[in-house]
């Protein structure tokens, strides 16, 4: 079940650039950009009308986004967008809620309003530029970033388990959770294009490269970093049976309704090792597939194939990662009518008086 | 004049609150006014709590300073309440050997009886949940005897009280069976008491009589339901609220009658998600409300900051109670007017109303909704426990007197095209003479535009230019200039004596109290008025400057420790004046009464 798109007659001929609003002042090569490319060519594309389209942002380099598309921008609170976005859907339905903000936002001081988000199904999508560091504070460590990433706040390279979005989602009983990456346009678009017309929250986590804060020693640049890391669900599914790894009794393709199999599948990438080097395509599926040997008196992981050390363990699950229609949003529950938005209400008292008067009357 | 005061002294989980609940209806079926206040603890069942209230053929809004008549059945709630039973008083106990409430402490009334000899107090006792155990039924039903005993010290047909019994109990589960052994345990309770007063009502008149008034059985209604409803007939179609004592019951109200209204109300999971989701209604163009107290106001301070730079109209109640932390969380207090005034970082300008009436926790509800939205600014509710929890008679609510003024809302694309000029781009945050900017609202509307906490250009884009910065900020302040030369903003009362020169100044919950006490002084001939402030932002400076002018004395009344209004007199006002202006402070958690606010005064002020 889809949602129904406000629509223009106006608006028939537009296109990416006619979304254009104030110029971006985001660093080159920000992955933020790429989402921006994406959102206006996924509101041309589905003829939005810039007034019915909502940007509901955050705080930080992302949540810039709102200026930089033309809609009815709202710049609010680090972390406090969703409730906001959830109002703002309450109260006109026909409006497109996107909530866009980063990984601080959503998944650090803004976490308990993602968490009910996901429960509640309110019809809005997330629009998550999650880049590891908090880069308009100056680089800082996300709890998003991995384990041994270095920052100013992390010298050492983080200790913490990082939070992954995705299974939270899928648990807490969200019924979108997808995953782009700025670097693959197409995909990108696509996902966020479902995300928009799915009946219910959304959420579409992308990975958005920061050039300037997110440094990786292993690699030479963040993009490099992402574009070798990424794997989507669809083609770890395949392997995963061509391997024999069985995660349900049937796996003939990637099946997004499938809540077992997603959070399989993306623990399956989250653990799976492979090799670094360019000649070598070695993958495992668990880090006990990897040999040990010792170098300077220290264990290290090497590749079973070359014999390398330069492996990782974990690539980074991207792809439409699980999806359920028909589930009632939070308007639903609420019982409001989607064809009766709360704006439009007569608000006089003349209209209103009887309804007032017996009110009144219950109290005697 | 009848003026009846009446209380019960009780344990939680004891239902002492359906004794005086029921002879509260009673009393108004028989035309009385009927005011109530509650004194519980912070807990569910097991701890003491008592319950005060007043009825008469005239309205009072406080509670009075003595008792009438008293239904005891907790001897450590008694304790503290048995110094207000007056002289030729009724006290109706329990003297059964054990309670049948949690942790409750049977009535031992020899440890009063010095008290009860001096003031001859009218003391009608049995073992009332002894005898409802040995008739078969709940001992609880002792609730119903004391009832029956009150009605025949009191002279009230016992007929009156049948029907009350019925609607009290009737629709619970096994409703039938419940009513009939509540009514046998009340006919016990009316003949037992009949048996003991039949000596003394040979030689002597019964002392109090509660004679049918007459007149229409009215409505009653508590502050939060009055704020709840004030709200919507000021336009509210959305509510979120997390819930938080002692708003609860605006909460309460909202989210089981909304949606007679076509409205929505939602429990949010935090006190944040609350305020969120009513910032996001009100910028799409739907009036919505959020209602807590200090704690969770405290929570909010980031959003009121970030509503003070984006324009959005926000109206909270903030219902205070005791602090600091958690405090008194079910005590009556006028701790956070501080915090109303100031909570927020930077500067923006914001209302704070103040009702000090039950009819104005409807209409300046009410009037919140339209300031909000004409000025788009934060209007804060400030109301308080004894008053937001108490219930009132409330003789009318003229609906005519609230008409919804929307302001510069640009609420369809004709609106927008009227102002914009051909090729020219909507401006959100417009500069202009008022410093209101018309507002669009997004969709119906027909423009796109933006809404921003980061200092912002007229289109409102993050800008840090210095002119726009000036600008915008300028911008703001005049919100506040044209308000006050509105005439929009509730002013003050001024009661009593308009050439006294001794002056009460105080707002709120220590309105009524204060009126009584300046009747009392008048009738030991002395001559006071009294300032009732009804808006606190922007602070009245000139009406207030005005009244201590015009006074040789001034006592400012307030339930809190730091003379919070008087600072503010001092600080806006008049400067400091140790001589001329006095504090009359209360910060125990219990509403001010007439009698203490008498003798402050004639102690030089001091209370507490």
């Amino acid at each position: 079940m889809t949602r129904q798109l406000p629509f223009d007659k106006r608006v028939a001929d537009f296109t990416a650039k006619s979304y254009d609003a104030k110029d971006h002042t985001w660093c080159a090569g920000c992955g933020d950009a790429g989402v921006l490319a994406a959102i206006k060519k996924v509101c041309a594309a589905l003829k939005l009308p810039p007034h019915w389209v909502i940007d509901n942002s955050g705080i930080g380099c992302s949540s810039k986004i709102s200026e930089y598309h033309l809609c009815c921008g709202f710049h609010w609170l680090h972390g406090r967008s969703h409730p906001v976005a959830m109002g703002i859907q309450l109260a006109n339905p026909k409006l497109v809620v996107l909530n866009a903000g980063g990984d601080g936002d959503h998944y650090a001081i803004g976490m308990e309003h993602f968490v009910h988000a996901c429960r509640l199904n309110p019809d809005i999508t997330d629009i998550v530029m999650n880049n590891q560091v908090y880069g308009l504070t100056k680089g800082q460590l996300s709890p998003t970033g991995h384990k041994g990433l270095v920052t100013p706040t992390s010298p050492k390279g983080a200790k913490d388990e990082p939070v992954d979005p995705v299974p939270i989602a899928i648990i807490c009983g969200a019924t979108f959770v997808a995953r782009g990456y700025s670097y693959r346009q197409e995909q990108l678009m696509d996902l966020i294009t479902k995300g928009i017309l799915h009946r219910g929250f959304s959420l579409v986590d992308i990975l958005s490269p920061c050039p300037t804060y997110h440094k990786e020693a292993d690699y030479d640049t963040v993009k490099d970093y992402y574009d070798e890391n990424v794997k989507d669900v669809i083609d770890a599914n395949r392997e995963m049976a061509r391997q024999g790894v069985q995660v349900t009794d049937v796996v003939p393709d990637y099946d997004p309704t499938d809540k077992m199999l997603a959070l399989q599948t993306v623990e399956h990438i989250r653990n799976m090792p492979w090799c670094r080097e360019a000649e070598c395509s070695w993958q495992g599926n668990t880090p006990k597939d990897l040999t040990v040997k010792t170098e300077d008196n220290v264990e290290v992981y090497a590749c079973p194939t070359c014999g390398s050390t330069k492996v990782q363990i974990g690539r980074l699950p991207i792809g439409l990662i699980y999806k359920v229609e028909g589930r009632p949003t939070y308007a639903d529950n609420l019982g409001l009518d989607p064809a009766k938005p709360l704006v439009e209400l007569d608000i006089s008292v003349a209209a209103n008086r009887k309804k007032y008067e017996e009110f009144f009357e219950m109290f005697r | 004049m009848v003026d009846f005061s009446y209380a019960v002294s009780d344990r939680q989980g004891g239902g002492g609150y359906s004794t005086i609940s029921i002879f509260a209806r009673v009393l108004k079926q028989m035309g009385y006014h009927v005011h109530e206040q509650r004194s519980v603890h912070s807990n569910i069942k097991g701890m003491r709590c008592s319950y005060y209230n007043r009825s008469g053929d005239e309205r009072a809004d406080a509670i009075a300073d003595w008792i009438d008549l008293h239904f005891a059945f907790d001897q450590e709630s008694l304790r503290e309440d048995i110094g207000l039973i007056r002289e030729g008083g009724v006290l109706i106990a329990d003297i059964s050997k054990t309670s049948p409430t949690q942790k409750g402490q049977p009535v031992k009334l020899e440890e009063f009886k010095d008290t009860i000899a001096a003031r001859k107090i009218q003391v009608l006792a049995m073992s009332m949940a002894e005898d409802a155990r040995k008739v078969g039924g709940n001992p609880i039903m002792r609730n119903t005897m004391a009832l029956g005993m009150a009605a025949f010290a009191l002279g009230i047909d016992r007929n009156t009280f049948y029907q009350f019994i019925q609607k009290q109990y009737g629709s619970k589960k096994n409703g039938a069976a419940i009513v009939e052994s509540n009514t046998k345990a009340f006919d016990h309770g009316y003949d037992t008491a009949a048996e003991i007063q039949s000596e003394m009502l040979r030689k002597e008149k019964r002392r109090i009589t509660v004679p049918a008034l007459g007149g229409p059985d009215r409505v009653v209604m508590l502050g939060n339901e009055l704020v709840a409803f004030g709200a919507i007939v000021g336009g509210c179609r959305g509510f979120s609220s997390y819930p938080i004592t002692p708003s609860s019951e605006t909460f309460e109200t909202m989210m089981e009658n909304m949606h007679r209204f076509g409205g929505v109300a939602v429990q949010a999971s935090s006190e944040l998600m609350a305020v969120g989701i009513v910032i996001g209604l009100n910028y799409a163009g739907v009036r919505a409300l959020d209602a807590t107290s200090g704690p969770g106001f405290s929570l909010k301070a980031e959003a009121l900051s970030g509503e003070g730079s984006n324009e959005v109209p926000l109206v909270i109640e903030l219902a205070q109670r005791s602090g600091p932390g958690t405090g008194l969380p079910t005590r009556t207090a006028q701790e956070d007017i501080r915090m109303a005034l100031y909570a927020g970082h930077g500067e923006f300008p914001r209302i704070v109303l103040v009702p000090g009436t039950p009819e104005e926790h409807f209409y300046l509800s009410a009037q919140a909704m339209n300031l909000a939205e004409k000025y788009q600014m934060l209007v804060i509710i400030l109301t308080e426990q004894c008053m937001a929890q108490g219930r009132f008679t409330i003789d009318k609510l003229d609906f005519d007197r609230v008409v919804i003024d929307r302001g510069k809302t640009l609420l369809t694309e004709a609106d927008v095209t009227r102002i914009v000029e051909e090729g020219k781009k909507y401006e959100r945050y417009l500069v202009t003479a008022d410093g209101v900017s018309p507002r669009a609202l997004p969709g119906v509307s027909g423009v796109p535009f933006y809404t921003n906490s980061n200092e912002h250009t007229p289109m409102g884009f993050s800008t840090e230019d210095i002119e726009h910065r000036l600008s915008q900020v300028r911008k703001r302040a005049r919100k506040i200039e044209t308000l006050l030369r509105s005439g929009d903003l509730p002013g003050s009362e001024i009661v009593g004596s308009a050439d006294a020169k001794i002056g009460f100044i105080g707002c709120g919950g220590v309105s009524a109290p204060t009126k009584e006490a300046m009747k009392e002084l008048a009738e030991e001939g002395v001559e006071t008025k009294f300032l009732r402030l009804r808006t606190l932002a922007p602070f009245p400076k000139d009406e207030v400057r005005k009244f201590v002018r015009s006074c040789s004395r001034v006592f400012i009344v307030e339930q809190n420790h730091d003379a919070q209004l008087r600072e503010i007199i001092q600080a806006h006002v008049t400067g400091p004046m140790p001589r001329k202006l006095r504090s009359t402070l209360r910060y125990d958690g219990r509403p001010f009464r007439p009698r203490d606010i008498v003798e402050a005064f004639k102690r030089g002020g001091e209370y507490q």
